[in-house]
């Protein structure tokens, strides 16, 4: 019998104000160097890990929805979080030749639940070569739009075959000269990928919350919560 | 020499480099179980080696190893340890194979091998394994536990296990009996047809030495 994850979807109402993406993997107490000093150095691999401040909930939809949330993340449920779109370490929706507008959702109808699979802007660029998953470089083609992606963005793939999301900083980039990009990400990556995948400019990650019990907070007259910064470790599926 | 010892020296440079020089080691050990080979590394996530092998990271997001790896010193030195070492998350299948036929554990080998990481390979080391240890697994201690919290009831397997090295027990008096009779018995009982080694042991046991 396989075990599978059980995966939950972020809310796509619950809009984080400020956020960071971060992938540098810890650091490793090393030895004594022969000039003398003490050393760390990083490890192999490493985890990706999400940082998400948000503002106080004014809408119904998200105060309910946040109720749901605050439960699920005491239990290091795994959610799929979309990195958000507003943040400087996505290629901006203008170089995407795109306008604003598309990436955020509108009122939930009664009894449905919004999920951004279906009207969000998802930008994606082919893969032009083959990479095993635990290895650290991708080529994209970006020919579409230009030389757009650089050191700090953050770029994600989706494996059809698992159905997991995946979120990985580009460390480095060059191009060729028909604007094939070789990418360098980190942390490496948890799946293969072949010439039919896509690199996708929106990225989500899977994530276990590392810090659920500060998250929550009290509903004020029953009405309006507030979250603390919630912290998200990357899940590895 | 070894291609793990060519890249190590690559990496360290000549003897007056005085900067700051990192070498990730890492190490790795295999369980060999028979039919259910374990294999786990000190890092995080799967660590994908030249011949196939996942080995699967024992650390947390935390940096908490789950792994318990007692220092195994160099049995030359004379003496054979107990050594314990504990895994405390084993997945289900395997629990209930090895806890029902401990044959699977006894005598089997625990193997530590060290990867040399070099940078850009991320989880995928170029080089081979090195061979760091091998000890004997002596058994194994299982255990599991319930955790029944906010309605979901989680059910975790471990296993302890306790390993010798392979030279343990040689400085044991063998206790037999010296007699032509037993040698050539012991022989049969190992399905050979004889043994003439103790043939002179009778008549050595009065034995006149002269000395010139």
């Amino acid at each position: 019998m396989t075990y599978t994850v059980t995966v939950h979807e972020w809310p796509d109402v619950l809009i984080p104000s400020s956020q960071t993406f971060k992938a540098g993997g810890q650091s490793i107490q090393g030895g004594v160097t022969a000039g003398g000093t003490l050393v760390s150095h990083p490890e192999p691999g490493g985890r990706a890990s999400l940082q998400q401040k948000f503002d106080i909930f004014t809408s119904h939809d998200e105060n309910v929805e946040a109720s749901w949330v605050m439960s699920k993340i005491l239990n290091s449920s795994v959610f799929r979080v979309p990195i958000w779109a507003y943040s400087v370490q996505l290629v901006r929706a203008e170089d995407l030749g795109a306008s604003h507008t598309m990436e955020f959702p509108g009122p939930i109808a009664k009894g449905e639940e919004l999920l951004s699979n279906d009207w969000a802007f998802n930008p994606r660029a082919d893969v032009t070569a083959a990479a095993l998953s635990g290895t650290t470089s991708v080529e994209a083609d970006l020919s579409p739009w230009g030389r757009i992606l650089r050191r700090g963005h953050v770029i994600g793939f989706y494996d059809s075959d698992s159905g997991y999301d995946f979120a990985h900083m580009v460390e480095a980039v060059s191009y060729d000269a028909a604007d094939t990009a070789t990418i360098t990400v980190s942390p490496p990556l948890r799946r293969d990928l072949t010439t039919s995948s896509k690199m996708k400019f929106r990225p989500k990650m899977m994530a276990t919350c590392s810090n659920a019990r500060e998250v929550a907070g009290l509903y004020s007259v029953g009405r309006h919560v507030q979250f603390s910064q919630v912290s998200w470790a990357e899940a590895l599926v | 020499m070894s291609d793990f010892a060519t890249v190590l020296t690559d990496q360290i440079g000549d003897s007056d480099v005085t900067h700051d020089q990192f070498i990730t080691v890492s190490r790795c050990f295999f369980y060999d179980f028979d039919g259910y080979p374990t294999r786990l590394w000190d890092g995080q996530g799967i660590l994908r080696t030249g011949d196939g092998s996942d080995w699967i990271g024992t650390v947390d997001s935390g940096g908490n190893d789950y792994h318990s790896v007692p220092n195994v010193d160099d049995e030359r030195e004379g003496t054979s340890q107990d050594y314990t070492f504990s895994i405390p998350h084993i997945d289900e299948t395997t629990f209930e194979a090895l806890q029902s036929d401990r044959s699977l554990v006894n005598g089997r080998n625990l193997t530590c091998y060290l990867a040399i990481h070099q940078s850009g390979e991320g989880l995928r080391p170029g080089s081979p394994l090195r061979f760091d240890y091998r000890l004997e697994m002596m058994g194994a201690q299982f255990g599991r536990s319930m955790d029944l919290s906010g309605g979901t009831m989680t059910r975790a397997y471990s296993a302890s296990v306790l390993a010798k090295p392979i030279g343990h027990g040689r400085s044991l008096v063998p206790g037999g009996t010296y007699t032509d009779t037993s040698q050539k018995l012991r022989a049969q009982a190992m399905g050979l047809d004889g043994d003439s080694g103790c043939g002179y042991v009778s008549s050595n046991s009065t034995r006149r030495i002269k000395y010139p």
